[in-house]
């Protein structure tokens, strides 16, 4: 038996793990033993970017949004919708952009919840009042804020929005008070916020959330562009000692830290060979990751699944993927995909 | 002891190249299990409907292996399912924790 996600609900593509060259050992094992499937018949998880809106303009965003795109009508959603119930897909994360910038947000989600997929979604928290906190707590399993700051002054700046941090505290505590048992933060850490890091576990405590997650920032889109905010190796390094440290003290109270790393996530697509994950992007291009800009298919051209069988089941074993990807060892070397990030390159 | 171990409601598909994999929802740890195609049959012959001999009987019409051994594996891993919550065993309408 694997465990193939520890979260099912875990909102983005990375693998929070330390000890995965133990688990590559305990894959190795496996495929002797041919326990192993060569591909899997569906995604187990979808990053489902609903739309390219967003009220922000954060610093560092991986998909640069907002930005204009031809998205997907309310009726080719929820022909998606449809199609991940079909496929029996285990978790998908509704994303963006703000994924509640688009009107039709909810009924997504509601359609997602009747056909029993576990979802969740990411939010910075600007359009939540407490009507829409309350349809949260209906729809999603888990909610996960951004939280770039433990105040105004740093997360505005990071955000790039006047009022930004008051909005995100608020509506967390909107979800509190609606009932929503997991809501998780995440702190994109940059030049400007790093070292506040525990004070943001401070405040995160204050306000009861579940888990306050971070890694290294992954230098495409926006913080490609951007990448003098990028901080450097050994401050990545002394956040994630500080994690380490905070967490042989012991949990804060009810907070998970976790750290995550965006390069595992690579290595272990292309150790395994198969995929686990799809993201589908706001224009409905199907990908294996954010963090690899190959296109393999397109949610109008055969869906979903075709786009599955045709080439993202063993995506990572695609040539051109392996030869690019394998050159990665860290965040910095994927900058140099940087200018592919912004255009895509279709496989 | 006559029991009849069921699957726990949740989201769950044959899965791999061959569709002889499982895999599933562990409801109580909110993970996600893939059970290689012996342990993925077991699973699926927990239909409330056949007991632990019935599945320990498809096991040895299909496996040339002694039926101690047999029961053993079963037995240990039905014990596994059931103490991550996949899978309930019900024995004179009681629930049973631990297969013996």
């Amino acid at each position: 038996m694997l465990e193939l996600m520890p979260d099912v609900f875990s909102p983005d593509f990375t693998v929070y793990r330390d000890d995965y060259e133990d688990f590559f050992t305990y894959i190795d094992e496996l495929n002797q033993h041919n326990l192993l499937p060569k591909y899997f018949t569906a995604p187990v998880f979808i990053l489902w970017e609903i739309t390219s809106k967003c009220p922000l303009n954060c610093l560092y965003c991986y998909n640069n949004s907002p930005k204009k795109v031809d998205e997907l009508t309310t009726e080719q959603l929820l022909q998606i919708a449809e199609e991940i119930g079909k496929l029996k897909v285990f978790a998908v994360c509704l994303s963006g952009g703000e994924p509640s910038a688009r009107p039709d947000f909810f009924t997504i989600a509601e359609r997602l919840l009747d056909l029993k997929i576990p979802t969740s979604t990411i939010t910075n928290g600007w359009n939540i009042d407490s009507d829409k906190a309350k349809n949260y707590a209906k729809y999603f399993q888990s909610v996960q804020v951004s939280l770039d700051g433990p105040n105004a002054e740093i997360h505005d700046k990071v955000r790039r929005r006047e009022g930004s941090f008051d909005r995100a505290v608020r509506a967390i505590k909107l979800f509190k008070e609606s009932g929503i048992d997991r809501i998780s933060v995440s702190f994109a850490a940059t030049v400007h916020n790093i070292d506040s890091f525990p004070s943001v576990v401070e405040l995160c405590q204050d306000l009861g959330v579940s888990s306050l997650r971070t890694q290294p920032l992954v230098i495409i889109g926006r913080a490609g562009i951007n990448h003098q905010e990028v901080p450097t190796k050994e401050q990545f390094e002394k956040l994630r000692e500080y994690i380490r440290n905070t967490k042989k003290e012991g949990q804060k109270g009810c907070l998970e830290l976790e750290w995550g790393d965006p390069v595992s996530h690579i290595r272990t697509g292309l150790r395994l060979g198969f995929s686990l994950s799809m993201r589908i992007t706001a224009e409905g291009f199907l990908s294996l990751t954010p963090y690899a800009p190959y296109i393999m298919g397109h949610v109008l051209k055969g869906g979903i699944q075709q786009g599955w069988e045709k080439g993202l089941r063993t995506g990572w074993l695609h040539p051109r993927v392996k030869e690019e990807m394998s050159k990665i060892s860290s965040i910095y070397d994927i900058q140099y995909l940087d200018d592919k990030a912004l255009s895509y390159v279709h496989l | 002891m006559i029991g009849y171990p069921k699957r726990m409601p949740t989201l769950w598909r044959w899965d791999g190249e061959d569709e002889k994999h499982i895999t599933l929802i562990v409801q109580k740890t909110m993970s996600v299990q893939l059970l290689n195609p012996t342990a993925a049959y077991i699973y699926y012959c927990c239909d409330g409907e056949k007991t632990l001999d019935d599945i320990i009987e498809l096991f040895l019409k299909k496996y040339n292996v002694e039926k101690g051994r047999i029961t053993q594996d079963v037995k240990e891993f039905l014990n596994f399912l059931i103490s991550i919550g996949a899978v309930c065993y019900e024995h004179n309408g009681h629930s049973v924790n631990k297969l013996t």
